[in-house]
């Protein structure tokens, strides 16, 4: 991901925040699509990965902004702890992916992953049960929400975000992870 | 064919529409912060009529500005009763079970439900009057205080103006993805879990390779055109706020004002 | 499997509230086993049509019918109907998504009851058909393949489900001398055994050649249909020439130059034929 220039790491991010916005609408008509693998979570972390932290958080910070403000999802009352949320997740993969090198494609990308999504909930939680919506948040909720309902959600996202970056590299659109030593 | 659902730019000359980028995000953003202050119902009143004001100034046609609010109105009725009958609230009307209905819970819900929709009237209507380039570029004026911080906002602001710009493509293309892998058999319910993650594959897989492939050929054309930063780009000279940008930005001060002054 | 199309319409709204009419009121017939081209300016409702007919699309009104049954009626089986129409757009990239070339031709035959050994003689078929060497291919990655393999593995992933109809959207459009011949003859063969081939294309010459029917589109209106060869000679002189074929232009030249005068060429064979009696024969005024 290195490889990339300066340019390519700009324009991917806006494909992403573009995506952002577009994937909720086209799963929109699949039953149970869009509250069950979080269309959006899904740029978000590819540009962290592919881009780099910088990258991954404004990826996060600009798609559910546009989102909400072009197609009103989601409303923009629940907005900033989704911008919090996945600022997070754009942030905390681009870092991760650099620092941890196992060597094997798979492992760094599930790895950075999990941290990932870890810290954009448990950051996310924070910020509402401190800034949103003081008073009236609770662990249970938290966990509710974050994990119970939503855990279809984080395995098809770590089944899917994988999927894409090897399809990508495959395409020859993203430079490979570790370069075949010749 | 399909168009995005609400706030899409509808052409005019209304005033709202003349009114400077920049001055109506501002003015967006402090009315916005009037509707989250209100707390009563003639808060609620006052922002209502205060945005009457650039409603009929704009000569926006009334169906599009409201087609938005009508189409969550299942998700609004949700929230409403979700609050009515789950609140804890102390003077409670009847209830049954874990159910409560209460004059809190009702009220609560009201207050939810008048933000939302009052927020996406004022989106809607920066939206509307608004051209995305234009709102890319005010922000890009905007967050130039962020550069103190080292924030590069020139490339900010470039990135997400391109972001705009590939929508329409990117939603076209996901039409005709869905088109080809329905034809071809793909369907989306499945029982179990693992294979209701493998079933969007045919979807999301194609949706990312087309998109990233625009991305890379604009990027090779801007390489090639000899872009390097945003930095570097000539710009338009930015025209000073006019007056009636001036009058924008103190009614909506104003507003903000009152509904303080109100919840004293 | 005949198509029976019963004043189709299809409208939708823009943002503004402005209605647009991407078909209107257009009815046609085409018998099993036919080769129907479609022609007609970009953006007069073509793609919009073919969606129709692969019932992607619902219309606005209107029916279709295959083999008399509508098949935008309550009771249709919708698995049936994408089992019979194939529909390959022009984009291959919209379609590819597997980790082998083998797991996204079977992609289709998912729901199709074969045994696991069927499907993979199916895709076997299906890839040797369009082409290429079943095990060096069955492994690799179709995101990596070349543009013209791509385009090879989309319609095979197609083929391999045996629809009845087959409908290809601007399938020719960029392809270099050799994949536009490949293509059209492998639609002929597929034409040849039994499968209705619909197809858009803006190149009169292969429209010409090897299309039986043909269906012309202008801003959502069906200006004329009938047997290719007479839906060329009414359109040689409207529409600016827009519609004629490379063959018929010269022949209109060379009947401007009172050289030769042949208005029954269509096709490069007709010319050649013309201008062989013309050149050995004796002039015809």
């Amino acid at each position: 991901m290195s490889k990339l220039s300066a340019v390519q790491r700009s324009i991917f991010t806006a494909v992403c925040i573009g995506l952002c916005v577009v994937l909720p609408m086209a799963f929109h008509a699949i039953p149970n699509a869009g509250t069950l693998f979080s269309p959006m979570h899904i740029p978000v972390l590819l540009s962290g990965l592919i881009c780099g932290w910088s990258f991954g958080f404004l990826c996060g910070l600009a798609g559910p902004l546009l989102s909400s403000l072009l197609t009103g999802m989601p409303p923009l009352a629940y907005l900033p702890s989704m911008l919090v949320e996945l600022a997070t997740y754009g942030l905390v993969c681009g870092l991760m992916i650099n620092l941890i090198r196992t060597e094997k494609i798979y492992a760094d990308l599930y790895i950075s992953l999990v941290v990932a999504l870890l810290a954009g909930r448990i950051i996310a939680g924070v910020a509402r049960a401190l800034l949103f919506s003081p008073g009236s948040y609770s662990f249970a909720a938290w966990i509710t929400s974050y994990f119970i309902t939503s855990w279809p959600g984080l395995v098809i996202q770590l089944t899917l975000v994988p999927a894409l970056v090897s399809a990508l590299m495959k395409a020859k659109l993203i430079p490979p992870w570790y370069p075949t030593k010749a | 064919m399909r168009t995005l659902p609400a706030g899409q730019y509808l052409p005019g000359h209304s005033l709202l529409h003349r009114l400077d980028a920049r001055a109506k995000i501002l003015c967006a953003l402090i009315l916005m912060t009037a509707v989250i202050g209100a707390s009563s119902l003639w808060g609620y009143t006052l922002v209502l009529v205060a945005l009457l004001i650039p409603i009929l100034i704009s000569r926006l046609p009334l169906r599009p500005t409201v087609a938005a609010v009508r189409g969550m109105g299942g998700f609004l009725l949700v929230i409403l009763l979700m609050n009515a009958l789950f609140f804890k609230g102390e003077t409670v009307l009847a209830s049954w079970g874990i159910i409560q209905l209460s004059h809190e819970g009702i009220k609560q819900g009201f207050r939810i439900v008048s933000n939302v929709v009052l927020i996406l009237i004022i989106g809607n209507l920066l939206t509307m009057t608004t051209l995305p380039t234009q709102v890319a570029t005010a922000l890009e004026s905007l967050i130039k205080p962020l550069k103190l911080i080292g924030v590069p906002t020139e490339e900010v602001a470039m990135i997400i103006s391109v972001a705009i710009q590939f929508i329409p493509t990117l939603m076209e293309a996901t039409e005709l993805i869905k088109m080809a892998q329905i034809a071809r058999g793909a369907r989306f319910e499945s029982k179990k879990l693992s294979e209701r993650a493998v079933s969007f594959l045919p979807l999301v897989v194609p949706v990312f390779i087309s998109a990233f492939r625009r991305a890379e050929e604009l990027s090779l054309a801007m390489e090639a055109r000899g872009y390097r930063n945003a930095k570097n780009r000539t710009r338009r000279q930015k025209e000073p706020l006019a007056l009636h940008d001036y009058a924008a930005l103190t009614f909506s001060v104003l507003i903000c004002l009152i509904q303080f002054l109100l919840q004293r | 499997m005949s198509i029976q199309i019963e004043n189709l319409s299809f409208s939708y709204l823009q943002p503004s509230g402005e209605k647009v009419d991407a078909l209107k009121n257009v009815s046609f017939t085409i018998e099993t086993g036919d080769f129907v081209g479609i022609m007609g300016p970009t953006g007069s409702g073509k793609t919009t049509l073919l969606q129709l007919l692969a019932g992607l699309r619902l219309p606005t009104s209107g029916r279709i019918y295959f083999n008399g049954e509508e098949i935008n009626a309550k009771g249709y089986d919708r698995n049936r109907l994408r089992q019979t129409v194939g529909v390959v757009f022009q984009d291959p990239e919209y379609q590819l998504f597997a980790t082998t070339v083998e797991k996204d031709v079977a992609f289709g035959l998912k729901e199709s009851g074969l045994s696991r050994q069927e499907a993979t003689d199916r895709v076997r078929w299906a890839l040797e058909t369009m082409g290429f060497d079943f095990e060096k291919v069955r492994n690799q990655s179709p995101l990596a393949l070349s543009g013209g393999e791509k385009r090879r593995v989309a319609i095979a992933g197609v083929i391999a489900r045996k629809p009845e109809i087959l409908i290809f959207d601007e399938p020719i459009a960029g392809l270099d001398p050799f994949g536009r011949e490949n293509f059209l003859q492998f639609v002929t063969e597929r034409n040849q055994t039994g499968t209705t081939i619909i197809m858009t294309s803006h190149n009169m010459e292969a429209l010409a050649e090897y299309t039986k029917h043909l269906l012309v589109l202008k801003e959502g209106r069906l200006i004329d249909a009938g047997a290719t060869r007479e839906v060329f000679t009414r359109l040689k002189q409207r529409y600016n020439g827009a519609f004629q074929t490379k063959a018929q232009r010269i022949a209109i030249l060379l009947a401007e130059g009172k050289l030769m005068f042949s208005p029954a060429v269509v096709t490069y064979g007709d010319l050649l034929s013309a201008l062989k009696q013309e050149l050995t024969g004796g002039g015809r005024g």
